[in-house]
C-alpha cells in the first residue's frame, strides 16, 4: 500500500481545504519559498510516530493564521491520509481503517483550545470517526524524517539511539529474542564480557592495577562499609550499551585500508557526512523490507527535507537516483522537497509535484497535467537544469531560442520601468524566461494549460506566456532572374501586409489563450528581431549594434550601417522600414554576425540605452501576462 | 502457573482450525486453562496480520484474563491479537466502522461514533401511544429468540401492559422508532447486535465481513454459556465467513437469562457447527460434598472435588423475618476465614442484608449526602453513583450508564464525575450531611441548598440550562417518617458502632467465576417471579432458577451456608436429602 492522498485544513499555510496526491514510490515536491512544501511534510509527520525526530507536537503556530487586517487563527486542524492499493495483508492489518471501503484512511484533529499547554486533539483510523484509534496500527508505519538542516554527525555519533545502535538491534532482533527467552548472553555480550574480563584481571595490563588503585583509596577514605567496588572496563556488557559505544569511521575511498587509517566522522566533509547518515537509514528501511527482519511493517515512508543539502550536483544526482530505485525495488515511499533543479531535472515528471501557494494553496501532480506520453518523454529529456527553473517560479516566458532568453529579460526592464524601482524587472516578480531551444510550446505549455482543448487535466497555477514568430513564407513571388529560370523575392512584412505566418505552434493560441493561466503571443510580422526592428526607432540602435559586431570594423558594411542609423526611422512609413529591418536581419543571420552574439551584444546596449525604445505589442503583452501585471480579460 | 492435568493438556491440543467446544465444571481450573491456550496460540502464531479475538462478558472478566495471560507469555497480549468482551467485539469490529451506512446517521461534527444509551434515556418516542405512553425507543430491544419485542420502562406492570398490547400497526411504530433512534445515531446495547444482524443480510458487507474473518480467523469465547440468541446468531453468520470458535464455559452456569442468554440455543449451534467437544471434570476448587450437592442441584453426573480439601458439610440457617439477623451467628461461623461472601439473587435482598432496609426516592439523596460527609474513599464513590442517579432521575435526564449517569449533553465523563463531587460537596457544605436530625428538619435543608445547585460557580456550560428543573424543587419526607431522626433508616448498625465489616456482600452475577472460602447464599423471604428464594431454585432442575443456585454454590472451598426462611416441617427433609445439614 502507500499513500496516495493527504487533505490538510487549518494547518500552518493551508487555509482552504487543501489536497495533495502522492504516487507509489519517490515524490519530488518542488515550488517556490512560502509554497507549502514543509507544510505537506509537517503534515504527514503529524498523523505518524516518526523513528528519527520523534512525535510532532501541535503548536499556537501550526494553526493557520491568515496575513489580512484583524486576521484569526484557525479553529481547528484537519488531517487526513488515504492509503490505496493495499494488499491481502494490508486489508487484514489495516482493517478498522478501511471499513466497508478499499481505501485506508487515517485522520489528526486538533481543536484551537489549549489545556496544559497542549492543544486538544485526536487521532482515527477508519473513513468516519467512529471508535478510538488502535495505536499499534499505527506502528505498522514506519515514517522515518529528516529535517532540511540535519546534524548528521551528532546522528552518527555513539551513543543513546545512535543510528549504528539502531541498525545493530534491527539485524539482531530475532537473535535477541531468542536469547532473552532463554535466558542467555547474546554472542556479543559474551564475547565483550569475556574480553572486559581478561583485560581486568590480567597483569599485562594497567588496568588490573589502577582499578586497585581506586579502589583502596576509596576504602582508605570511607572504610570498608562505605565504600564501593570499582572495575574498568570498555563498557557495560549488555547488548544496547555495547552498540550504542560503536563509532563509524570514514576513509575517503574505496582503496584497501588498514583500520588505523581511518578517520572520525568530524574530520569528514558535510556533504558525506550526510550521506553516509541517509546510507544507515536507508539500511535500516531496506532490512525491514526483506522477509522476517526488523519490525512487522507494512508501510515505510521516508520524508526528506532537501536532500541536496551541502552536496555537489553529482553527487545529489546519484542520491535522487539511488532513492528512486530503491523507492521502486524496496517498496519504501519516499517523499522530498527540493529547491535543486539538479533533483527536479534528474527524474521524470512523472514524479514532481508542483506546489504553489498564491491565493490558495495547491498541488498539481505533473502527471495529472494531461501530458500525452510523447509529450511526457520530451519534457523529461528537455527539462535540464535550466529549465527546471520553471517548476521553482512565480510566472514563466517561454521562448524559441537563446537570442529571445537573453534579450527578453532586457526588454522587460523597458516595459516594467513605469512601475518604478522594486518592481522593474523579471526578477522583481520571479518570472524565469525560458529557452526551449524550439517551436516546442506544444509540450511545455501543456503543464500549464490544456494547449488544444483535447488534452484537460489539473493546471500548473503559475502563469506562463510563450512568445513565437509569426514566421510567413520567405518568398510570395518570383521573378525572372534573366537567366531563363525565376528568383524568389524575399516577403517582407509590414502594417499593410502581415498574412499569418506557417507557424505550426499559431493554431493552439485559440485554445491556449481561452486557459487561466496559459498566453500564447506570436509576433505580428516575422521573427523576434525583424518584429522588434519594425517599431518606432528600434533600428537605429540595432544598426548600431551590429555595426559594432561586424568583422570589418572600416568596410563598406559598418559605414552603410552607420549612415542609415541615422536616418529618422519612427518617420517612415511601416513598409519603408520593413526593407531595412529585412537587410539588418540578413546581416544578423549571416556568418560573420549569427543571431546568438548579436542578442548578447544588443541585450548590453539595452542595458544602457538612455533614448526611447518601443517593445512590440505582442513581446509586452506576454511580459506583462508572466508578471502578473495584465489581469485576464473578462 | 499450574501443572495440567491429563484433561487440560488435551484441550491445549485441540486443533485451531476447528469449532472446539471446552465444557468446564466449576473450579476446573478453567481461566487458567484458557489462559494457557492462548498463550500457546499467541507465541506459535505466525499469521500476522491476522490474529485471535479472545472475547469475555465483562470487563472484568477481560481484565482477569489479560492479566492472566500476561503471566503466561511474560508480556502483554498486543497486535495482532485482541481480548475484549463480546459486545465491544461486536461494537468497535463488526458494527462501528460501517454503522452510518446502516443507519443513515450523518454524524456530528464529524464525530460518527454511535452513542450507548441507557434504557432511563427517555428520547425518541413512538408516533402513537401505546397503553396511553408514548414509549422511548430506549426501552425496548428486539428478542430475537421469541420474536416480539421486549419492553423494560422500569415499570414492571407497564412492560407486562406493553408486551401484550403490540397489534401490526404498534410494531410498525416501535420499528420505525427505532430507526429514527439509530439514525439520530444513538442506539442501546441491544441494538448493537440487531445493526450487525442487519449488515450480515446485506450483501454489500459481504467483503468486508470476510476482511474481518481473515483479520481473526479464530475467536475464543470464555463463558460461552452467556451468549444470547442474537449473539449466537453473529457467531453463525461469522462461521459462514470462516471464523472457526472455540467455546468454553459451562451451560450448568447460564445465569444471563435476562439478556437472553439460553444454554439450549448454544447447544443447538454448536450441535449445528458441529464443534468437538472436550471436558474438564474434576472440581480443584471445593470439598466433595459441596460439589456433591452442587450435582444434586442441577442433575447429571458425578464430578469429583478436591481431595485436599477437607469436605465439610454444607448448612442451612433460618433467619426470621430479616436475613440481617444471622449476621452475628455467620460472623461467629465464620471467625476462621478471612473470604466469607453473603450472595443474593437480587439487590433488595443484599440491602436488607446490610442495612435490612432499602432506600427510594428521597432516601436515596440522603444516602448519597451522608455517605459523602464521611470522608470514606468508598462510600465516596457509592455516593456519586447514588446522587448522580437520583439527580438523573429527578431531571429526566438522558444518559448513559457509565460515568455513572452521564447526561449525554456531556462530553466529559470526568467533567461530569467533578460536577456530582463538587455538588455533594456543597450540599454538605450545605448540612445534608448531617444525619443527626429529624427527616423534616434534613428534607428543608436539603431543599434550601438544592435549589441553589444551578448557580453554582463549578456547574459545567453543558448543564446549566438541564438544572433549571431544581431551582423550585420540593422536597417531601416519607409519609409519617418527618419526626423520625434520619439514622434510624439511612446509617447502618455497622457504621453506628464504628465496625468494620468483615463481609462482602455480592449478587450471584457478581460472584461468578470467584474462589471463596465461605458463601452464605442468602434466601429471600418468598417465591416469586424474582427467583430469589430456594424453592425457586429446587423447583425444575432445568431451569435458571436451579443454575443460580448452582452457580452461587459452587464458589465456596470451605463452607457452604444458605440462609432461609424459618422452614416449615414439610421443608426439612428436601433440603436435608439434597446434602444439607439441616437445623
Amino acid at each position: 500500500m502507500y499513500l496516495r492522498a493527504l487533505d490538510v485544513d487549518g494547518f500552518k499555510c493551508f487555509g482552504e481545504p487543501f489536497t495533495i496526491e502522492f504516487h507509489d514510490g519517490l515524490n519530488v515536491l518542488v515550488g517556490e519559498n512560502g509554497a507549502g512544501k514543509t507544510g505537506v511534510i509537517s503534515a504527514i509527520r503529524q498523523l505518524f510516530n516518526d523513528s528519527e525526530s520523534g512525535k510532532r507536537i501541535i503548536s499556537e503556530r501550526d494553526f493557520y493564521k491568515g496575513f489580512g487586517v484583524g486576521a484569526v487563527p484557525a479553529e481547528s486542524i484537519w488531517i487526513q491520509a488515504t492509503f490505496s492499493d493495499l494488499d491481502k495483508d494490508d486489508v487484514i492489518a489495516f482493517e478498522d481503517w478501511c471499513g466497508n471501503h478499499d481505501e485506508a484512511k487515517l485522520t489528526f484533529t486538533a481543536l484551537n483550545q489549549e489545556a496544559r499547554g497542549r492543544f486538544r486533539h485526536h487521532t482515527y483510523g477508519g473513513h468516519e470517526y467512529t471508535k478510538a484509534l488502535d495505536t499499534e496500527t499505527l506502528d505498522y508505519i514506519h515514517c522515518v524524517y529528516l529535517p532540511p538542516l540535519r546534524d548528521a554527525e551528532t546522528k552518527l555519533r555513539e551513543g543513546r539511539q545512535s543510528r549504528l545502535a539502531r541498525l545493530l538491534k534491527a539485524l539482531c532482533r530475532k537473535d535477541l529474542e531468542t536469547a532473552r527467552k532463554a535466558g542467555e548472553l547474546h554472542p556479543l555480550e559474551q564475547y565483550v564480557g569475556d574480553f572486559n574480563r581478561e583485560l581486568s584481571e590480567s597483569d599485562k595490563f594497567a588496568i588490573k592495577l589502577a582499578n586497585q588503585r581506586i579502589g583502596e583509596n576509596l576504602k582508605a577514605a570511607l572504610g570498608m562499609h562505605l565504600s564501593q567496588g570499582t572495575m574498568i572496563q570498555f563498557s557495560e556488557v549488555s547488548f544496547s550499551r555495547i552498540v550504542e559505544g560503536l563509532r563509524l569511521l570514514y576513509f575517503p575511498n574505496l582503496s584497501q585500508a588498514d583500520a588505523t587509517q581511518f578517520r572520525s566522522l568530524e574530520e569528514n566533509s558535510l556533504g558525506y557526512n550526510n550521506l553516509l547518515y541517509i546510507a544507515s537509514i536507508l539500511a535500516e528501511l531496506i532490512l525491514e523490507a526483506e522477509e522476517d527482519r526488523g519490525e512487522e511493517t507494512y508501510l515505510r515512508l521516508l520524508l526528506i527535507e532537501e536532500p541536496e543539502a551541502h552536496l555537489h550536483p553529482q553527487l545529489q544526482l546519484r542520491l535522487l537516483r539511488h532513492l528512486k530505485t530503491v523507492a521502486e525495488a524496496r517498496g519504501i515511499q519516499v517523499i522530498i522537497t527540493t529547491h535543486s533543479t539538479v533533483i527536479s531535472a534528474a527524474v521524470s515528471v512523472d514524479h514532481i509535484i508542483h506546489i504553489s501557494n498564491d491565493d490558495k494553496p495547491v498541488a498539481v501532480p505533473l502527471r495529472n497535467t494531461g501530458l500525452t506520453d510523447q509529450s511526457r518523454r520530451f519534457v523529461d529529456r528537455w527539462l535540464d537544469v535550466t529549465k527546471s527553473n520553471l517548476l521553482f517560479s512565480k510566472g514563466a516566458i517561454l521562448v524559441e531560442g537563446i537570442a529571445e532568453a537573453i534579450v527578453v529579460p532586457e526588454l522587460a526592464r523597458i516595459v516594467l520601468r513605469p512601475y518604478g524601482k522594486g518592481r522593474d524587472c523579471l526578477d522583481d516578480y520571479g518570472v524565469s524566461v525560458i529557452n526551449l531551444g524550439g517551436i516546442y510550446f506544444k509540450h511545455f505549455m501543456q503543464l500549464f494549460c490544456d494547449v488544444n482543448g483535447e488534452q484537460p487535466g489539473a493546471d500548473m497555477p503559475v502563469r506562463c506566456a510563450g512568445l513565437t514568430d509569426n514566421d510567413p513564407p520567405k518568398s510570395l513571388k518570383s521573378i525572372d532572374d534573366g537567366k531563363g529560370g525565376t528568383k524568389a523575392i524575399p516577403f517582407l512584412p509590414h502594417a499593410d501586409e502581415h498574412p499569418v505566418g506557417n507557424n505550426p505552434a499559431l493554431s493552439l493560441q485559440g485554445p491556449i489563450n481561452r486557459s487561466q493561466f496559459g498566453r500564447l503571443f506570436a509576433g505580428m510580422y516575422k521573427t523576434f528581431e525583424y518584429d522588434i526592428a519594425m517599431e518606432g526607432d528600434n533600428l537605429r540602435t540595432m544598426m548600431m549594434v551590429a555595426a559594432g559586431l561586424w568583422p570589418v570594423p572600416d568596410g563598406s558594411v559598418v559605414k552603410g550601417l552607420e549612415k542609415n542609423a541615422k536616418l529618422d526611422f519612427a518617420a517612415m512609413t511601416s513598409a519603408e522600414r520593413a526593407d531595412y529591418a529585412g537587410a539588418l536581419l540578413d546581416r544578423l543571420d549571416s556568418d560573420e554576425i549569427g543571431k546568438g552574439l548579436y542578442a548578447q551584444s544588443f541585450a548590453d546596449a539595452l542595458e544602457v540605452l538612455e533614448t526611447d525604445f518601443v517593445v512590440p505589442e505582442y513581446i509586452r503583452l506576454a511580459i506583462l501576462w508572466a508578471c502578473g501585471l495584465e489581469e485576464r480579460p473578462a | 502457573m499450574m501443572k495440567f492435568t491429563q484433561e487440560q493438556l488435551d484441550y491445549l491440543a485441540s486443533p485451531l482450525d476447528q469449532h472446539v467446544y471446552l465444557k468446564a465444571c466449576p473450579g476446573s481450573g478453567k481461566t487458567e486453562v484458557v489462559a494457557a491456550m492462548v498463550a500457546r496460540i499467541v507465541q506459535g502464531w505466525s499469521r500476522s496480520p491476522s490474529g485471535i479475538a479472545v472475547l469475555t462478558f465483562s470487563n472484568s472478566a477481560t481484565d482477569e484474563l489479560r492479566n492472566r495471560i500476561h503471566k503466561y507469555l511474560g508480556e502483554p497480549i498486543g497486535m495482532p491479537h485482541m481480548i475484549a468482551t463480546f459486545d465491544s467485539f461486536v461494537l468497535n469490529r463488526l458494527v462501528a466502522s460501517i454503522a452510518s451506512e446502516i443507519t443513515g446517521y450523518t454524524g456530528k461534527e464529524g464525530d460518527f461514533r454511535i452513542r450507548i444509551l441507557d434504557k432511563t434515556a427517555d428520547i425518541y418516542r413512538t408516533r402513537k401511544s401505546i397503553c396511553d405512553r408514548w414509549i422511548s425507543a430506549c426501552k425496548y430491544d428486539y428478542d430475537l429468540g421469541a420474536a416480539r419485542f421486549v419492553f423494560s420502562t422500569g415499570e414492571r406492570s407497564l412492560d407486562n401492559q406493553l408486551n401484550a398490547a403490540i397489534d401490526q400497526e404498534t410494531f410498525k411504530d416501535l420499528i420505525a422508532t427505532k430507526k429514527r433512534l439509530w439514525k439520530g445515531g444513538f442506539a442501546t446495547f441491544g441494538d448493537i447486535d440487531m445493526l450487525a444482524l442487519k449488515a450480515f443480510k446485506d450483501k454489500k458487507f459481504d467483503a468486508y465481513y470476510s476482511r474481518i474473518a481473515r483479520r481473526f480467523p479464530l475467536v475464543i469465547v470464555d463463558e460461552c454459556q452467556d451468549l444470547s440468541a442474537e449473539q449466537l446468531r453473529i457467531v453463525e453468520h461469522l462461521t459462514e465467513f470462516g471464523i472457526k470458535f472455540h467455546f468454553i464455559g459451562d451451560l450448568n452456569q447460564s445465569i444471563y437469562g435476562f439478556r437472553r442468554s439460553n444454554p439450549d440455543k448454544v447447544t443447538e449451534l454448536m450441535g449445528k457447527l458441529k464443534f468437538e467437544p472436550y471436558e474438564l471434570k474434576t472440581n480443584w476448587r471445593s470439598g466433595q460434598d459441596i460439589v456433591d450437592l452442587c450435582t444434586k442441584i442441577l442433575g447429571g453426573e458425578r464430578i469429583s472435588g478436591n481431595p485436599d480439601i477437607a469436605s465439610e458439610q454444607p448448612r442451612i440457617l433460618e433467619y426470621k423475618a430479616c436475613p440481617s439477623e444471622l449476621l452475628p451467628t455467620i460472623r461467629a461461623m465464620t471467625q476462621a476465614y478471612t473470604n466469607v461472601v453473603l450472595v443474593a439473587r437480587g439487590h433488595t435482598t443484599l440491602q436488607r442484608l446490610r442495612n435490612g432496609e432499602t432506600f427510594e426516592g428521597i432516601e436515596l439523596l440522603a444516602v448519597a449526602c451522608i455517605g459523602a460527609s464521611t470522608g470514606n474513599l468508598k462510600d465516596i464513590k457509592d455516593s456519586l453513583r447514588t446522587f448522580a442517579k437520583w439527580l438523573a432521575n429527578k431531571l429526566e435526564l438522558e444518559v448513559t450508564k457509565v460515568g455513572p449517569y452521564c447526561p449525554i449533553v456531556m462530553e466529559s465523563r470526568l467533567a461530569w464525575r467533578k460536577f456530582i463531587h463538587e455538588s455533594l460537596k456543597f450540599m454538605v457544605a450545605n448540612g445534608a450531611g448531617n444525619s443527626d436530625q429529624t427527616w423534616s428538619a434534613w428534607v428543608r435543608t436539603a431543599k434550601l441548598a438544592i435549589r441553589q445547585l444551578p448557580d453554582q460557580p463549578f456547574v459545567p456550560m453543558e448543564l446549566r440550562d438541564v438544572l433549571d428543573g431544581l431551582r423550585g424543587l420540593n422536597l417531601v419526607a416519607r409519609k409519617g417518617q418527618g419526626g423520625k431522626p434520619v439514622t434510624v433508616r439511612v446509617v447502618s448498625q455497622e457504621m453506628l458502632e464504628g465496625l468494620p465489616d468483615t463481609l462482602r456482600y455480592e449478587t450471584i452475577h457478581q460472584v461468578k467465576g470467584e474462589t471463596h472460602d465461605v458463601t452464605v447464599v442468602v434466601s429471600s423471604q418468598q417465591p416469586g417471579v424474582h427467583q430469589s428464594h430456594w424453592q425457586d431454585w429446587l423447583r425444575d432442575r432445568g431451569s435458571e432458577a436451579a443454575r443460580f443456585a448452582y452457580v452461587a454454590s459452587s464458589r465456596p472451598q470451605h463452607m457452604l451456608i444458605w440462609a432461609v426462611k424459618k422452614l416449615k416441617a414439610e421443608d426439612r427433609p428436601v433440603l436435608a436429602q439434597l446434602g444439607f445439614e439441616v437445623p
